[in-house]
């Protein structure tokens, strides 16, 4: 299976009278994309914002974020999500780079506490926070959501998921006509022998309503792990749902460049063989789910007659317990593991850094932490709302999303966590 | 607070479905519950058979509490 990935590099942005990509400019009908998200009657109203890098902007009540793509062959971009099921990770990819769309929806807080509680997520453009994510250095195409009242949350997430992927259609249609920057091609074709083995062994967070990841369209909840082509992957078959933890989530634009993905394929063939990528779910409730789940990993890790394997994993909590249970099954069953996450280890990096821990887990990149205090400054401008909602497990706390925002931690600063090594958090030793 | 009840030289149980992190920090008599969101009991059962489970898990908890433990132990209760 070959994946061919023309890339086309974009510079500035504006609203204009028509869609379309002049060049490396892009411009974009507003009203036109408006009306096209407006078409699901869950919106009572959508507006869309330009946010360039530099800018002294705040993003509120961001949900997920993508890359805005148009495949010329081999089915539809995000195939399965608001367009029919097909067969993704093979033919001409059109991706647009420097620009992504991303969505910005308040949820109704109808629920205290709890898991699965929607919580609101801030993305700075400029200030401490803005090394988080690559999105501070990028053009977004906001698309803000307004809910019509008094529907089922489970419309809401699904109609907000969905948007995000007609709207990288739309605005990925633009590149049609236009000539690429840049070819890659994606294939697991030129494994070469002697060299090891490696499997991508990848974690998501998939555990119910507003904390789903979505495969094909399809909830991962109540899967075991699926053996997956890598290239499925960049095409985006896998699609973010997760509205209640900002901080440990994963954008679909994370998934679709995926750096372990680019990094493995750049190694391909050359120091080693990358033979599949295995994707599951963590945070069953139960040790039975957790040790079920984990010996599938490793057996498929074993099928794939991996020699070496790189961990990745999505959340945060229990979640940890089946990753590192497939890291200890890998090194027991003679393949190397390496693991990258973030730690935790509290407000002055001395607490335990990691949830839970196994002795055969010998080998760890850590990504730094989420657990520092900040003070966002003030902003000249807010896009997707006027209030930051802090505390949903305490009711909420609306803050005046322009103003100085100081704190405790980052859980409900966008990608915070960074926990497949996207931002500049790192960690040192001292 | 397990390990900390044990330093002071008070017996405790700790009723988690997380096991083995209960063991990895050093807990030393542990009953598997019935799951990390509700520990105790099955909300998804009839209310006859929740308080059932209950029953037993703290049933076997006390049996353990009363016993002498040289490592941890981790008891299946349900």
């Amino acid at each position: 299976m070959k994946l061919e990935m023309q890339t086309y590099k974009v510079t500035d942005a504006r609203f204009g009278p028509k869609t379309c990509l002049c060049g490396d400019q892009l411009e974009i009908a507003a009203e036109a994309l408006k009306a096209a998200l407006l078409e699901d009657p869950i919106f009572e109203d959508a507006w869309i914002e330009l946010v360039k890098p530099g800018e002294n902007t705040r993003i509120i009540h961001v949900a997920d974020v993508l890359e805005p793509r148009l495949k010329l062959t081999g089915g539809t971009a995000y195939a399965g999500t608001a367009a029919p099921v097909a067969k993704l990770g093979w033919g001409i990819t059109r991706a647009m780079e420097g620009v992504t769309v991303m969505t910005s929806c308040q949820f109704p807080l109808r629920r205290h506490g709890g898991l699965n509680v929607v919580r609101d997520a801030a993305l700075d453009m400029s200030g401490p926070a803005s090394g988080l994510t690559p999105f501070s250095e990028k053009i977004n195409i906001v698309c803000c959501l307004k809910l019509k009242p008094d529907l089922d949350e489970d419309q809401y997430e699904e109609s907000v998921r969905l948007a995000g992927a007609k709207a990288a259609r739309f605005v990925g249609e633009t590149m049609r006509d236009a000539e690429p920057n840049e070819t890659r091609t994606f294939t697991l074709d030129g494994a070469k022998p002697g060299l090891p083995n490696v499997a991508l062994l990848y974690q998501v967070h998939a555990v119910g309503l507003n904390l789903n990841s979505f495969f094909y369209g399809m909830p991962f909840s109540n899967l075991l792990p699926i053996l997956v082509h890598p290239n499925e992957i960049l095409d985006g078959a896998l699609v973010d749902g997760n509205w209640s933890h900002p901080a440990v989530k994963t954008p679909t634009w994370y998934h679709t460049n995926s750096r372990l993905v680019h990094e493995l394929y750049d190694r391909h063939g050359k120091t080693l063989n990358f033979v599949g990528f295995v994707l599951y779910r963590g945070r069953f409730e139960e040790m039975q789910g957790k040790v079920r789940c984990a010996n599938q990993v490793v057996n498929t890790a074993q099928m794939l007659h991996a020699d070496g394997a790189v961990v990745s994993w999505e959340g945060a909590g229990n979640a940890f317990i089946e990753t590192m249970l497939v890291v200890k099954g890998c090194e027991q069953a003679g393949i190397k593991a390496a693991l990258l996450t973030f730690e935790h280890g509290g407000l002055n990096g001395v607490d335990e850094p990691l949830f839970y821990s196994e002795a055969e887990a010998d080998a760890i990149v850590s990504s730094g932490t989420y657990e520092r205090e900040i003070v966002l400054p003030p902003v000249s401008r807010v896009v997707g709302g006027e209030l930051f909602v802090i505390n949903p497990e305490e009711g909420g706390i609306p803050l005046d999303a322009r103003g100085t925002i100081e704190l405790h931690d980052r859980l409900q600063l966008y990608c915070a966590a960074n926990e497949y090594g996207f931002t500049k958090n790192s960690c040192a030793d001292f | 607070m397990s390990k900390e009840l044990d330093r002071y030289g008070i017996p405790n149980v700790l009723i988690t479905a997380m096991t083995t992190l209960a063991k990895n920090v050093g807990a030393n008599r542990i009953v598997a519950g019935t799951k990390i969101p509700h520990p105790c009991g099955d909300p998804t059962v009839s209310p006859k058979r929740d308080r059932e489970i209950g029953m037993l898990l703290l049933g076997k908890s006390f049996e353990l509490l009363q016993k002498r433990v040289e490592a941890p132990v981790i008891v299946q209760a349900v």
